[in-house]
């Protein structure tokens, strides 16, 4: 019987089970085998866990007791049908797309006459209208630049006419772009639940044990 | 007086039950049909082919389950609807591979993936409906030995955590190398080694403090 040999470490626990796992290089393999032959702590605790495995590999297996073939062929065979969840989840659904229409439609309704303000190209009949009456000849500058509100209103006071408002006045600005940044999010998401309807959105797969 | 046994990887055992009346005409239909032409004739619209299959593997899938949920109510429910998920992967199943090991890694990971969203445990020594497949009827005192041998260790495996008895199914009953159980289980070939080093740890303290 050997001795315990002290002037090397033991084996670890991980070492052990990637050396009974035969997963060592063999150079790697060959020095614990030298090593196991020299130490007892060693071998008592590879011992163990090869009874382990041991005990593993002879687990018995249970007897089935019902017959699966039936149940499996039957659901197999059987088409798919709409199920009480299924239903639910298609309520759901519709109910989702339904409240998308409606809130793009008021988002629509509430920025629709901003954009038909900026679309039309008649409303400056309207300014040159008040501009006429009031008996002066403006020549209004076309510029690149945004300016103040203030500005153009001053510039047309200085000018001489009267009444310049809000009201009278066009401007060529697009609607708050913060409303129809939420309009096309809305459409957007109106796309994608409709289309998830129609096509089937991904559902929750479960890894089919092949392997990539 | 026969024994099952289970080799690493294989598992050959010597079946009773529902299994050992089919066995016989299983012999007969592997002149006929192999699993890869069950596998063609399932493709084709046959669900009666797939039924033959599930003759074949049912008890050996109902272990799996067995082992992984730890009763045997559900572990039946699960078996059947590993089955069914199975039919409805075999377009992605490569038939050059052999079907029965992918059909046990279907089921362990549907089985884990149930353990995974319920958090209990279950102790298999309160399930006293298992029966374990042997010929040796005749001789209680024996079946009985084995019964509480298999209790004892499904118990233990029991009281694993769902990802450590994952790793134990997958490489010791099923006998998968390290990096196939990293593909399976989606980890890196690191938490596989820890996660089966701390489960044969665990699973050895278990098992051995029963024994004292």
């Amino acid at each position: 019987m050997t001795n315990d040999n002290m002037s090397e470490q033991h084996v670890d626990y991980t070492t052990l089970n990637e050396y009974l796992d035969q997963i060592l290089p063999p150079e790697e393999q060959m020095r614990i085998e030298s090593h196991l032959r020299a130490c007892a702590t060693c071998r008592q605790q590879l011992a163990e866990l090869e009874s382990l495995f041991s005990t593993l590999d002879q687990t018995p297996e249970l007897a089935l007791e019902v017959d699966l073939v039936e149940g499996v062929v039957k659901a197999i065979s059987t088409p798919p049908q709409v199920a009480q969840g299924d239903t639910s989840n298609l309520s759901i659904s519709w109910l989702l797309i339904v409240t998308q229409l409606v809130v793009s439609s008021t988002l629509l309704a509430l920025v629709w006459p901003s954009i038909r303000r900026a679309a039309s190209s008649n409303r400056l009949s309207d300014f040159a209208e008040t501009l006429s009456s009031g008996g002066t000849k403006i020549w209004l500058q076309i510029t690149t630049q945004w300016q103040q509100f203030s500005a153009i209103v001053q510039t047309l006071i200085d000018r001489g006419v009267s009444n310049v408002n809000s009201n009278t006045l066009t401007t060529t600005i697009w609607p708050d772009i913060t409303l129809l940044w939420w309009l096309t999010m809305v459409i957007i998401l109106a796309i994608i639940c409709i289309a998830g309807n129609v096509w089937g959105l991904p559902g929750y797969d479960l890894k089919n044990g092949e392997g990539k | 007086m026969d024994t099952v046994c289970k080799g690493s990887g294989s598992h050959l055992g010597n079946v009773m039950g529902i299994d050992q009346i089919h066995r016989n005409r299983s012999s007969v239909y592997m002149a006929e049909s192999t699993d890869q032409t069950l596998i063609m004739r399932t493709r084709a619209g046959e669900a009666n082919a797939f039924g033959q299959l599930v003759q074949r593997y049912q008890t050996s899938v109902f272990n799996v389950c067995y082992r992984m949920m730890g009763t045997r109510q559900e572990a039946e429910d699960l078996a059947q609807e590993a089955f069914i998920r199975a039919y409805g992967r075999l377009h992605l199943f490569d038939n050059n591979r052999p079907f029965g090991p992918w059909m046990r890694t279907v089921a362990t990971n549907l089985c884990l993936n149930r353990l995974q969203r319920s958090s209990a445990i279950v102790d298999p020594l309160n399930d006293i409906a298992e029966r374990l497949t042997t010929e040796d009827e005749g001789n209680p005192e024996t079946v009985t030995v084995q019964n509480e041998d298999a209790a004892r260790i499904h118990g233990a495996i029991n009281q694993l955590p769902p990802n450590y008895r994952a790793v134990i199914e997958l490489r010791h009953f099923q006998g998968l190398s390290y990096e196939e159980i990293a593909r399976e289980l989606g980890l890196t070939l690191a938490a596989v080694k820890t996660n089966l080093y701390r489960a044969r740890k665990e699973l050895g303290k278990r098992l051995h403090a029963h024994d004292e």
